[in-house]
């Protein structure tokens, strides 16, 4: 399996986490495969692009700010409980996309918008091509993204000691979805060295 | 003889100045106690442990004396090496982490307490009642006084040999007949060689997590939880356990249901535990870590996972399906509860809907998170099981080649009574921050969550610095030669924010921490450091800096860090440059970058 290592930036972007505390909405800190794999097939209007990601780049990328707004009700006009929101700006990311047909005709730059609060101009993202590689090395280490179970066989992930979570899987051509079993971040594994923590601390 | 034999009080005469072996007892001869325990006294050793030292006059002679000497091998073993060790002997424990805490060979002397000593055993008396009456010296005289081996006490020797006693007294696959034991030196000793090497044990360390993301005072409960199942895997296998922290324990058994019943004590707590163990002879289980013996296995043991869950899904855990409804089912069963009416509806499992449930113990923190700017601070230790290893090998082999400059490296090796040693001075250090943060704080301010887990409410920020006083004063009296160390195995975060701020995002920073000291102005910046700097920091915010330079660093860092940076390094201002200068003469040798020294800037601006 080959894969096309893209970098990813972007000024402002609100992945948001799933879990709420009353008022404040805190933000996912990396790229989960639903997010950019959802993202780049709306962008191509396609449904069998496959990818993860994470934050990458020293303390000066992905600093978190807060921002506190009043959602509307729509049909009342009337502002709720101010929200705090948490996010992150000067994004860097790595994202790294299976090889397909599809993929193939990516161009070398390309803008996607992801996550939430976009009517505020939160989540345009630029995706320049880095590079486009084979697999490479396969070896035991600790897992630096977050992958559904049943999409482990693509990325070439053999679970030693498992970190579960959930992602949401959109079912096509609705609006519905389920939450499906994954394997995050910390998780003991052996698989491409690209999937993995670097051991540097 | 009428009282069961104690394991615990085998080793009588290392209370005293006499030797160990018997070899000058014969003037006590008269005063000898006829009790099964005084039986084990004489009888727990064979063969002299060491070239050119006398035998016991005694033997083991039944299955009792022959399983107390097997386990007061296994105790020893943990702690005792083959190697002789030129140098003095010692008859003061030699604390690897506080090498000065005791000087005072505090051994009876006088034939009048040696006497003494005798008639208390003549009374048959338990452990508890040893330790009342002598405990000062068990926790002082080393377990072996020969040089380099000074290092656990006592008193650690044996409760490891009663626990090991009594697992072996109760193991239904450690099996021994008493045709088994013939009455000759030699064959004793056969016997418990081939005991070593058949019988087989499993060493399991397992660390216990929690899913939750807690969001309010209700959810907190699930610490409680955390110290359930702590407390009943305590009680239920208490002389299997050999190191017990606030998620983590250590420990031994026979029988793989064991691991069994802890995953099953874990699930039901709705905790997953990841787990590390290996199977053994007990000849081969040396080294107080399963994942650095050969053969070890690995896994995390999570309950049942649903492959895929319709919405919605719990948003507390978010591992399962939310069947339930906050607050609108709780309020089904507890109409009368009108405090819970007006909060936001959340869609919960039922694991954590139970968890809500109930209502939280910790009252304190419910008032502070319903009353209008509180500030709290979050205090969490954690102790790295791995580096405590490490950072105890290291110190282990810089002590032994003090006496023996050519020791080999694998005499240093991390033993269980190491461990158990170092688990008393910590239990004890935690105790004393405690009460230190009610002396400091008074008892309303501080609610406790764990053993090594508080809430405190503060008037300002700047009553970190308080915080940080008491815990340099405590690593000081406790763990000294940690604070020396630039990465050591006590972790402390200190997390500073308003008291309704999500615990969870507290949490994340705290599970994330890096550095041993983290210092959190919770969505303003962190301090990381070592305990290796902590008093310098404490000089560095006893120095006076102009109120209003460091006001104005903090107000242009909510519009832009970078701004504030180069307001911090802009030479022009010269009144707010000189403050801006001793900052950095402080905190710039310690390693801190800009965003430690703003974060300090603003504790210290408060």
């Amino acid at each position: 399996m080959n894969f096309i290592e893209f970098k990813l930036t972007s000024d402002a972007l609100y992945l948001g986490e799933r879990t709420k505390g009353n008022i404040f909405k805190p933000c996912v800190k990396t790229i989960p495969f639903s997010q950019i794999s959802g993202a780049l097939n709306a962008k191509f209007g396609l449904q069998n692009i496959k990818a993860v990601g994470y934050l990458a780049g020293n303390s000066e990328f992905n600093k978190a700010n807060y921002l506190i707004y009043s959602p509307q009700d729509r049909t009342s006009g009337i502002s709720k409980l101010p929200l705090q929101v948490e996010f992150l700006t000067n994004v860097l990311g790595k994202v790294f996309v299976a090889e397909n047909n599809s993929v193939i005709s990516f161009s070398d730059r390309f803008e996607i918008t992801m996550g939430g609060l976009r009517s505020k101009g939160f989540g345009v993202c630029i995706l320049e091509k880095v590079q486009s590689f084979k697999r490479g090395e396969i070896t035991k280490g600790v897992l630096n993204v977050r992958i559904p179970m049943d999409e482990k066989e693509t990325f070439n992930i053999e679970i030693k000691k498992p970190i579960y979570g959930y992602l949401f899987k959109p079912v096509p051509n609705t609006f519905r979805g389920n939450y499906i079993l994954s394997i995050f971040e910390g998780s003991e594994v052996v698989a491409p060295k690209f999937l993995l923590r670097h051991t540097g601390r | 003889m009428n009282r069961k034999l104690i394991p615990e009080l085998h080793d009588c005469l290392k209370l005293t100045t006499l030797q160990h072996n018997f070899s000058d007892f014969d003037r006590f001869l008269k005063y000898t106690p006829n009790t099964r325990t005084w039986k084990g006294v004489l009888q727990h050793h064979c063969k002299a442990s060491k070239e050119g030292e006398e035998s016991f006059p005694a033997w083991p002679t039944d299955i009792e004396t022959l399983l107390l000497h097997i386990a007061d091998g296994m105790s020893a073993n943990f702690s005792r090496h083959t190697q002789n060790y030129k140098g003095e002997t010692s008859f003061t424990l030699y604390k690897l982490w506080n090498s000065d805490a005791l000087k005072e060979d505090k051994r009876l002397k006088e034939d009048k307490k040696i006497i003494e000593l005798l008639k208390f055993y003549a009374t048959d008396p338990t452990f508890e009642d040893l330790i009342k009456q002598y405990g000062y010296i068990l926790k002082s005289r080393p377990e072996d006084a020969h040089a380099g081996m000074n290092i656990t006490s006592l008193y650690t020797h044996l409760v490891l040999t009663g626990k090991f006693y009594r697992f072996f007294r109760t193991s239904h696959s450690l099996k021994i007949e008493e045709k088994e034991i013939i009455p000759a030196i030699e064959k004793v000793s056969d016997l418990r060689e081939s005991k070593m090497r058949n019988w087989q044990i499993y060493l399991a360390r397992c660390k216990f997590h929690f899913n939750q993301k807690p969001v309010r005072a209700r959810d907190m409960n699930v610490f409680e939880h955390l110290g359930n199942t702590i407390l009943q895997i305590e009680r239920e296998f208490y002389d299997n356990l050999l190191f017990l922290n606030s998620n983590e324990v250590l420990i031994f058994f026979d029988d793989k249901s064991i691991l069994e019943k802890i995953e099953t004590i874990a699930k039901q707590n709705g905790l997953w535990l990841s787990a590390t163990w290996v199977r053994k002879p007990l000849i081969e289980i040396k080294s107080s870590e399963p994942s650095k013996i050969a053969g070890n296995r690995s896994e995390h043991l999570y309950g049942i996972l649903q492959s895929i869950i319709s919405p919605p899904l719990c948003e507390i855990c978010q591992m399962a399906p939310a069947d339930k409804i906050w607050p609108s089912d709780y309020l089904k069963q507890f109409e009368e509860d009108t405090e819970v009416i007006d909060e936001g509806t959340e869609n919960l499992c039922n694991n954590c809907f139970s968890i809500r449930n109930r209502p939280s113990k910790l009252k304190k923190l419910k008032k502070w998170t319903e009353a209008e700017n509180v500030s709290v601070v979050w205090i969490k230790l954690n102790l790295n099981y791995d580096l405590l290893t490490k950072v105890l090998y290291k110190l282990y082999l810089d002590y032994l080649k003090k006496s023996n400059p050519k020791v080999r490296i694998e005499d240093a090796e991390v033993r269980f009574s190491l461990i158990y040693e170092f688990q008393q001075d910590y239990n004890e250090f935690l105790e004393e921050l405690r009460n230190g943060l009610f002396e400091s704080f008074g008892h309303d301010c501080v609610e406790t969550i764990l053993k090594d887990m508080f809430c405190l409410k503060i008037e300002k920020i700047r009553d970190v610095f308080k915080i940080l006083n008491l815990l340099d004063k405590k690593l000081n009296s406790f763990f000294p030669e940690f604070k020396k160390l630039l990465e050591g195995p006590i972790m402390v975060s200190i997390a500073c924010c308003n008291s309704k701020f999500p615990f969870f995002e507290v949490w994340r920073a705290i599970e994330e921490q890096a550095a041993n000291l983290q210092i959190l102005l919770v969505g303003h910046g962190r301090v990381e450091t070592s305990f290796n700097y902590l008093e310098q920091i404490l000089v560095a915010a006893k120095e006076s800096y102009k109120k209003s330079a460091l006001y104005k660093l903090a107000e242009i860092s909510k519009l832009s860090e970078q701004l504030a940076e180069l307001k911090f390094h802009d030479r022009t201002e010269k009144g707010d440059f000189e403050s801006y200068e001793a900052l950095k003469r402080n905190l710039l040798p310690l390693g801190m970058d800009f965003e430690g020294i703003l974060t300090f800037a603003k504790f210290i601006g408060d």
